[in-house]
């Protein structure tokens, strides 16, 4: 029991401040990251699936065929993909005899590429957008927001596949710019995808520019665009890599969704989304052509929506605040 | 025949009491006609499925398979075919035309009795046919064959004028009601068959002047029957809106003028619904099985559900196949490098895997392996005269194309390792199955030999229009086309696709632009050949000559499934290709 006149300073073990430390925003948020086991796993099967795209060729070389090798005699004589998973092809065989397994395996390529591009497109877009309209408001808030009202109206699939269908075309658009392929499925998906980070970065920015440090540093003399990139866009960066990681694979599922409706990265390229279209017809006799493509697309999304959770937890908006 | 709608037009009146009397009464009859009349009209009904619409309604205008489904049992032109068939059969004509002056004046006698639809219910005579033919060269009616097969009667226009007004051609002659004589200046061997096509179906010209007499004739909406059906209209005889909505659904309702006196068509049905918009051909085989459609109108049943049906008994006796008279092929475009080489071109021949190509369309079960021009649905008229099956002048082990004697040709073109090493091919190909997946076999083929492949792909209709139909912006290759007979004459199969005469800026046909002086001088003397057996024999000979320029590679002779569902009797239209022949089918 504590005796009246001890030093309760003493009695009650003072915090040893040797060993309290300093800790970053991001030191913090490494740490609650690394407890979050299902953040951990995803982010392990994120890299796993960028490492196998990145060695497509080395993988394919070893366990499959050429993804546009044809074998015909995997089909029978109504041209109906007979071969399943064999120790030839791993995930069997198309329907004009193309190995499935080289195919999901070059697939990840393109899903990748074109979430990573058109994201990082989109986002660049749409930061440069919502700062610009929330730091000045006025006229260009006015006409950057009401452009961005007029986007959001447009019907996504319809607006993508109008823009697709047309740039399609022998040279592409913007004269031969946006090239038929991956380039305007690229083109197609940051058009899309730039008003919505636009306007979440508008939002923050508008709150951001009445802090105290953004007076302070306007009053020691600081220009706008001084302001903008050394006060404001530091602030920004826990949600534009929260919004980041949650909106790749809604990207990947759109470019998937395109390719399934005949406006993605075109036939000769492999594609999870134009895999799960072709194989609808075999459904019921070729159960390896959907499953496979589709068992990719659906573990590529997951490990990204699960990834971007974590990160958001782990960030804890409060701490971003408190600087 | 209209009792059940008179019903439901009856007003609602107020209930009084006397009136509970002519309610029971009322409910009593509608009992009356639902057990009798107006039940079973909505089981007397075909029901037509089908992706796309037709390409025009009018029959001056409409040069499509699938139209014809639609147009034949409507319009009667001066000839056509029984189900079952491909024998000339008179239609409109009471017997076929007598032919004199050495295959230059054709004179046919019309039947009587035959009369219009509503609004115009008046008997059909011969200067109906005669505006019906005439208005085909009037820019407000561009019929696509009018120049093709009657170009050669006497006094045709040499620029067509802009309607059809005022526009007279003395080589038809019509000394009465009921005969009209044709007078060609060069004698025609094909002009008998010529007969069969819609624009001579009979067309009346006080009603259709008005909208023949407009920049772009739009008769086809408001066309007139002769027929046993006609397409439902409103009593002005518009049928927008009422018997066709684009894209969605055609109604044929009976013609209540037509008298079976005059016909030989058996007509059983009440209605006719051509339903449209199935893309997926899946659904649309399964909808024919369980019976909610009668039978599949432009669309082949894919391989994956014909095979569940060969395997079932029952459902075998549904499904029918008809070679299509005519040939897909790959043109080779020998207007630029390098298939200006007949070498390279050869090659090509060999390279090609025409077995894998044909599994992209259902394989053995979607026709024959090519091998020339002429298919053999032609038989003895110009199939046996081409070497039947046994004129393969590229052939390889199974069809499946042979890489050594290609790379053999390339040698003797001047690639001394047999791999091509010149710029890359550009290609125009479908953008859906199974068009997509043969071009891409296609380039699967070509690469074996070095070729490497741009492939741009489109919509069917825009491939032909933008693309492989312009010669100047022609792709090196169209892998995606063929072309079916007019009716059963060989010229109609080698003329507009390997005649270099033929060639035109826009709507070209002769895809290879192939323009050998010998083979078009063949032709012209061909064509003049009243004889019939001499005319299939050179015929026979020309094919040959195509053939062996390597100019395109035929791969396959297409045969067509037609599935009926079980609650019809079938029918075919056996000269288009096997379309079903709703005038011949009937509900069980």
């Amino acid at each position: 029991m504590i005796e009246r006149g001890d030093n309760l300073v003493d009695e009650i073990s003072a915090p040893d401040l040797s060993e309290i430390v300093g800790r970053g925003p991001w030191e913090l948020f490494w740490l609650r990251f690394r407890e979050d086991k299902v953040a951990l796993v995803s982010f392990g099967v994120i890299v796993a699936i960028v490492l196998i795209a990145i060695f497509a060729p080395f993988i394919v070389d070893v366990l499959g065929h050429p993804p546009n090798a044809q074998y015909p005699n995997t089909l029978n004589d109504v041209g109906t993909p007979v071969t399943g998973p064999s120790a030839d092809f791993l995930f069997g065989v198309d329907k004009v005899g193309e190995d499935v397994f080289s195919r999901v395996v070059y697939g990840a390529r393109v899903s990748l590429e074109v979430a990573l591009f058109s994201t990082a497109i989109a986002v660049f877009v749409g930061v440069i957008a919502g700062m610009v309209a929330g730091f000045y408001r006025g006229l260009a808030d006015t006409l950057i927001s009401r452009f961005i009202d007029v986007m959001l109206a447009f019907p996504v699939l319809l607006l993508a596949m109008g823009v697709a269908s047309a740039c399609a075309i022998g040279n592409g658009c913007l004269n031969g710019l946006i090239k038929p392929g991956v380039p305007t499925v690229v083109a197609v998906i940051a058009i899309i995808n730039w008003t919505y980070i636009g306007r979440i970065i508008r939002g923050q920015v508008l709150s951001l520019r009445e802090k105290e440090f953004v007076e302070a540093a306007r009053a020691s003399g600081a220009g706008d665009v001084s302001i903008l990139f050394r006060e404001i866009l530091p602030n920004l960066v826990a949600p534009i890599v929260v919004y980041t990681t949650l909106v790749i694979p809604q990207n990947i599922l759109l470019e998937a969704a395109l390719s399934y409706l005949g406006v993605g990265v075109g036939v000769q390229q492999a594609s999870w989304g134009q895999m799960i279209s072709d194989s609808t017809q075999y459904f019921n006799i070729a159960w390896w052509y959907f499953t496979f493509p589709g068992a990719a697309l659906l573990i590529t999304v997951l490990a990204f929506n699960l990834l971007g959770d974590g990160i958001r937890d782990a960030l804890d908006p409060r701490t971003v605040e408190v600087t | 025949m209209n009792g059940c709608s008179n019903q439901s037009r009856r007003r609602f009146g107020r209930l009084r009491a006397g009136s509970l009397g002519v309610v029971s009464v009322l409910l009593l009859g509608a009992l009356a006609f639902t057990v009798t009349g107006c039940g079973t009209k909505a089981k007397n009904t075909i029901t037509v499925l089908s992706a796309g619409d037709v390409d025009y309604l009018d029959p001056g205008l409409a040069f499509y398979q699938f139209s014809y489904e639609v147009i034949y049992p409507v319009d009667r032109p001066l000839i056509s075919y029984k189900a079952g068939s491909t024998d000339y059969q008179p239609d409109m004509a009471a017997s076929l035309p007598t032919v004199s002056d050495g295959g230059k004046t054709y004179t046919v006698h019309l039947r009587t009795g035959v009369k219009f639809a509503p609004p115009v219910n008046r008997e059909v005579t011969s200067a109906d046919v005669k505006y019906a033919i005439e208005r085909g060269f009037a820019q407000s009616v561009p019929n696509s064959y009018a120049g093709v097969y009657f170009g050669t009667l006497v006094g045709v226009p040499k620029t067509s004028p802009a309607t059809p007004k005022g526009l007279d051609i003395p080589g038809i002659e019509t000394p009465n009601k009921s005969t009209i004589v044709f007078k060609l200046t060069k004698p025609s061997g094909v002009f008998v068959g010529a007969l069969s096509l819609p624009l001579t179906a009979p067309v009346p010209e006080e009603y259709a002047s008005k909208f023949d007499n407009k920049k772009q004739s739009d008769y086809g909406f408001h066309q007139i029957a002769t027929g046993p059906y006609m397409i439902k209209a409103n009593k002005a005889g518009t049928i927008t809106g009422v018997g066709y909505v684009a894209k969605q659904k055609i109604t044929l309702v009976r013609n209540p003028n037509w008298s079976s006196k005059t016909d030989f068509r058996p007509a059983k049905a009440d209605e006719v619904i051509f339903s449209e918009g199935f893309q997926d051909s899946t659904v649309l085989a399964k909808k024919i099985l369980a019976g909610t459609g009668d039978v599949n109108g432009d669309t082949p049943i894919p391989a994956t559900e014909m095979q569940p049906i060969m395997a079932n008994s029952s459902q075998k006796k549904q499904l029918f196949f008809t070679p299509v008279s005519g040939t897909r092929f790959i043109p080779l475009n020998m207007s630029k490098p390098p298939f200006n080489n007949i070498d390279v071109r050869k090659a090509v021949a060999y390279v090609l895997d025409r077995d894998a190509m044909r599994k992209t369309r259902g394989g053995v079960l979607s026709g024959k392996i090519a091998t020339h021009f002429i298919d053999p649905g032609f038989g003895t008229h110009g199939f046996d005269q081409s070497g039947g099956f046994g004129f393969n002048p590229f052939p390889s082990p199974g069809s499946k194309g042979d890489v050594a004697k290609a790379k053999a040709e390339m040698k003797k073109a001047g690639f001394p390792s047999g791999m091509y090493t010149g710029p890359t091919l550009t290609m125009v190909a479908d953008n859906v199955p199974p068009g997509s997946d043969t071009a891409k076999v296609v380039i699967n083929s070509l690469g074996k030999i070095g070729f490497k492949v741009n492939l741009i792909a489109q919509a069917h209709a825009t491939m032909y229009t933008d693309f492989c139909n312009v010669p100047k912006v022609e792709p090196n290759i169209c892998p995606n086309v063929g072309w079916q007979a007019d009716f059963a004459e060989p010229q109609t199969l080698l003329d507009a696709t390997f005649d270099g005469t033929a060639i035109i800026p826009r709507n070209n046909s002769n895809w290879p632009q192939l323009n050998d002086p010998a083979i078009n001088a063949a032709m012209v003397k061909a064509e003049v050949i009243v004889d019939p057996l001499k005319r299939y024999q050179a015929w026979g000979q020309i094919d040959k000559m195509i053939t062996e320029t390597a100019a395109a590679v035929p791969w396959l002779w297409e045969d067509w499934p037609t599935l009926f569902s079980s609650r019809v009797d079938p029918a075919l239209q056996l000269w288009n290709g096997g379309s079903p022949d709703v005038a011949f089918m009937a509900v069980k």
